[in-house]
């Protein structure tokens, strides 16, 4: 692991005013290390995708510091979070947010229409990204005449058209069958191993989280546990997801990969505070 | 954002969005349909109202200050005399300047047979004008033959003399012949010396030519026909008065001193082109040239002839109209009497051509017989004294005609600076009540576009609405506020060009279908246009920004709300 990537210093967030004021977070304070991939698991509502959006800079009212390699998003007005966001970190939904009136290379490279930076042949480049995740053929098709599984890796060709340097990915499985689910998820756990790409996945599934270095447990907008998982489960060993929907079923198997085999935090990682497993951060 | 960008993701947008778009571009279409088609049509009414044919704008009329009207205009300080006129000619803005002078006395006039088939009486009123600057001058015809058309001063070419009502009129204590009214030059042959003659009527010096009306050859002054080199008589006499007519056409030959004489009794005594001025001097007279200005055959061929039966005047018969001559009865008048204590004058005056320089409702002829007869009928003293003198001193107006009509807000600077005022005609009062209707009919069309706008403003808080989560997964790929808000105008901006377009295109054909109805199944009337709409390049150039602005504004605040819009919050909306 490097130096810190993210580190997040007393959140809070509120929703709402006056009497109808309610905090959904209290006082999180969390430091990730580039490289690192960290899932944050929680119940529904437990302010996971709030925490997630405070990351991306995609919601701003909140309090306390954030700071993205070492830029404090406090000192930065519209325009250049604008530009963090989109040369810098790579967004997936559940929901896929896939533009239905765009065909799939147009929406892939969406970021490049808001990048400031000279680029050309970008449906090249879409193509080179849609063939990564294994959707080549489908480079002329409608996002409406895809399944689930593509729909999503479609807006993972989409966040890693910028080479961003940060993914954060809420509730990725949330819309899609297990196989397929897992397939997406090892897609995660490869780029983060072979691009380097800092990945936040946030999920209600602990099966699926344990692919990650260290997995924080939100409960009531607070960190309930924070975990080193000192044997991340692989789901597949190929780097390349070929579209078949195929998996590791040995590694995907939950019952081998539970949250057992994730053991507390032991030892001195750069950038991060030892916390016995449910310690509160 | 770079352009090419914003204009890739404006036109997906568009594309998706045509529905509701062509919806809400049809306010804005049928606006700028109204506007284009009223602003054009007010343009070319006043176009065609401003010809040159029409009412010229650049033909103004310099007349004193109202106000000194009221006063006795002999006692203007500035009045407009040939100074004046030299003064205004001289200005650079300056093309042409010509004084006119007002008939001021009453007329009538009778004649027309040949043309009516009876005489007519009409009361007229009339001007003079300088004869140098109607020559050449292009808005004059006379039937074609230009060079036949001879509009001068023929009293001042042909009858050097005075004319005089008694004699403290005339020089040298020459009498004032009652029956000329024109100074006497001589009372016997004595008096002229040997080549000419006394006039026994007119009292004038005539060469003392001999003439022989029964013999058919014109012969010379010893009594001998002239006969060419071979011996034959050289020309063979077609009128008894031929050998008079080398003298002038207005001399006849006297059959019983056989000697030549301008003194007649009927017209038919005297020349071609000339008339016997029966009912006071019994000489001959070349008749008084006359111009009409086209408005008045305009006005004879719309509501005249057609009234009457009798047929209009076109380029085949406009040469018969122009030979008309008439008795012109000056000082008298059906309607206000006779002059004050003068003898009226009869003059035969002769129709010879058709200039926009001509007085629109009545005759206009050489300044030199206006200044005459206005000195005529103006009250004089007991020693002969005209009382006056500003009748036929000072003109009633100096036409002026501008190089360009840019020209005429300076020009009408430099004439309050002089203390002179233009007249109020009929070019500016069109003008303003054309341009009034115009702008009325634009606001109404402003209106239009105006409440589409308000609907666009509704489209597109709608679209937003619908578009909110489209905006916030834009927002999370890099898309900040300012690109947001560009995007929307930009698609407004293209909506609101396109919508212009249509518009201008439906204003235009609208225009030509007005037109195509005017020429099939309007019927005739004065200066019937061929189009009675200006569709000039500013008015296409401001109803396009008209469309595309009021488009713009019209998204200005939903695009506002839309940037404004937090990505999270707009993203938990799918």
């Amino acid at each position: 692991m490097n130096k810190d990537c993210i580190s997040l210093q007393g959140i809070n967030k509120f929703y709402g005013s006056g009497q109808a004021r309610q905090q959904v977070l209290f006082d999180v304070s969390l430091d990730i290390p580039c490289g690192e991939l960290l899932s944050i698991v929680g119940t529904s509502g437990s302010g996971k995708s709030t925490l997630l959006n405070i990351i991306g800079g995609l919601d701003r009212n909140y309090e306390g510091t954030v700071l993205i390699q070492n830029a404090n998003y406090a000192n930065m007005d519209d325009a250049q979070l604008a530009r963090l966001r989109n040369e810098n970190i790579g967004f997936i939904f559940q929901a896929f947010n896939l533009l239905d009136h765009l065909t799939c290379w147009e929406n892939v490279c969406l970021p490049a229409l808001f990048d400031r930076r000279h680029q050309s042949a970008l449906r090249e480049h879409a193509t080179e990204v849609l063939d990564r995740v294994g959707l080549s053929g489908k480079t002329d098709a409608r996002p409406s005449n895809l399944s689930g599984g593509q729909k999503q890796r479609i807006a993972i060709a989409r966040a890693l058209f910028n080479h961003p340097t940060i993914m954060l990915c809420d509730e990725p499985t949330g819309n899609l069958d297990s196989d397929t689910g897992r397939q997406i998820i090892q897609l995660f756990r490869d780029l983060n191993e072979h691009d380097g790409i800092t990945l936040i996945l946030v999920t209600h599934e602990n099966r699926l989280s344990q692919v990650a270095h260290r997995i924080v447990q939100i409960e009531d907008g607070r960190i309930a546990s924070e975990q080193i998982n000192t044997h991340p489960i692989r789901l597949e060993s190929s780097g390349h997801i070929d579209g078949t929907d195929e998996v590791d079923q040995e590694h995907a198997d939950p019952e081998k990969n539970a949250p057992n085999a994730a053991a507390p935090i032991t030892g001195d990682r750069s950038g991060h505070q030892e916390a016995e497993p449910g310690s509160k951060t | 954002m770079k352009t090419d960008k914003l204009a890739r993701i404006v036109s997906q947008n568009m594309r998706r969005n045509m529905g509701h778009m062509a919806l809400s571009a049809i306010g804005i279409i049928a606006g700028i349909a109204a506007f284009s088609f009223f602003l054009a049509l007010g343009l070319g009414v006043r176009h065609w109202v401003h010809s040159d044919n029409f009412l010229p704008l650049t033909k103004l009329e310099v007349i004193p200050p109202k106000k000194s009207l009221e006063k006795d205009p002999s006692k203007l300080k500035t009045p407009i005399n040939d100074a004046l006129v030299t003064q205004i000619r001289n200005r650079k803005e300056v093309r042409d300047a010509y004084p006119k002078m007002r008939f001021a006395f009453p007329g009538m006039g009778h004649g027309g047979k040949g043309l009516f088939g009876h005489d007519i009486h009409i009361e007229f009123i009339g001007d003079g004008i300088d004869p140098h600057l109607v020559k050449d001058h292009k808005g004059f015809s006379c039937g074609g033959k230009q060079k036949d058309c001879a509009f001068k001063d023929w009293w001042a070419i042909e009858q050097p003399k005075h004319q005089c009502r008694d004699n403290h009129d005339c020089p040298s204590a020459k009498p004032c012949l009652a029956t000329t009214h024109s100074c006497a030059q001589c009372s016997c042959d004595a008096d002229c010396g040997k080549a000419n003659t006394c006039d026994p009527i007119t009292k004038i010096c005539i060469p003392a030519l001999k003439c022989w009306p029964n013999d058919p050859y014109i012969r010379n002054q010893a009594g001998k026909i002239v006969k060419d080199e071979f011996g034959r008589p050289a020309h063979k006499k077609g009128h008894k008065d031929a050998d008079c007519w080398r003298i002038s056409s207005r001399f006849r030959c006297d059959t019983t001193r056989n000697r030549c004489t301008n003194a007649c009794v009927y017209d038919d005594q005297c020349g071609p082109g000339y008339y016997c001025d029966k009912g006071l001097t019994h000489t001959c007279y070349r008749a008084i040239p006359a111009l009409v200005s086209q408005y008045l055959i305009e006005l004879y061929n719309g509501s005249v002839a057609p009234g009457r039966g009798w047929s209009q005047i076109d380029d085949k018969t406009v040469s018969q109209f122009l030979g008309l001559t008439f008795t012109a009865e000056l000082g008298e008048s059906v309607i206000g009497g006779a002059a004050i204590n003068v003898k009226s004058l009869q003059r035969r005056i002769q129709l010879i051509g058709i200039s926009d320089r001509a007085i629109p409702l009545g005759v206009t002829v050489p300044i030199g017989y206006v200044k005459r007869w206005n000195k005529y009928f103006s009250r004089k003293d007991a020693h002969g004294v005209s009382l006056e003198p500003f009748k036929f001193k000072h003109y009633t107006s100096v036409v002026v005609w501008l190089k360009d009509k840019s020209k005429v807000s300076s020009f009408t600077r430099f004439i309050k600076k002089l203390g002179f005022e233009l007249s109020d005609n009929k070019a500016e009062t069109v003008g303003l009540l054309i341009t009034i209707v115009t702008i009325l009919l634009s606001i109404v069309s402003a209106f239009i576009v105006l409440i589409s706008a308000i609907n666009i403003s509704h489209t597109y808080y709608m679209l937003i609405s619908e578009r909110r989560w489209e905006i916030g997964v834009m927002r999370a790929v890099g898309a900040s506020r300012w690109d947001i808000r560009n995007i929307i105008l930009g698609e407004a901006a293209v909506l609101g060009l396109a919508s212009g377009i249509a518009g201008l295109a439906t204003g235009i054909g609208l225009a030509r279908l007005v037109d195509v109805i005017n020429q099939k199944w309007v019927p005739y009337f004065p200066f019937k246009p061929h189009t009675y709409f200006h569709f000039s390049w500013w008015l296409i150039l401001f109803s396009l920004a008209f469309a595309t602005l009021f488009c713009v504004a019209g998204a200005f605040l939903p695009a506002n709300r839309a940037a404004r819009m937090e990505p999270a919050d707009a993203l938990t909306v799918h």
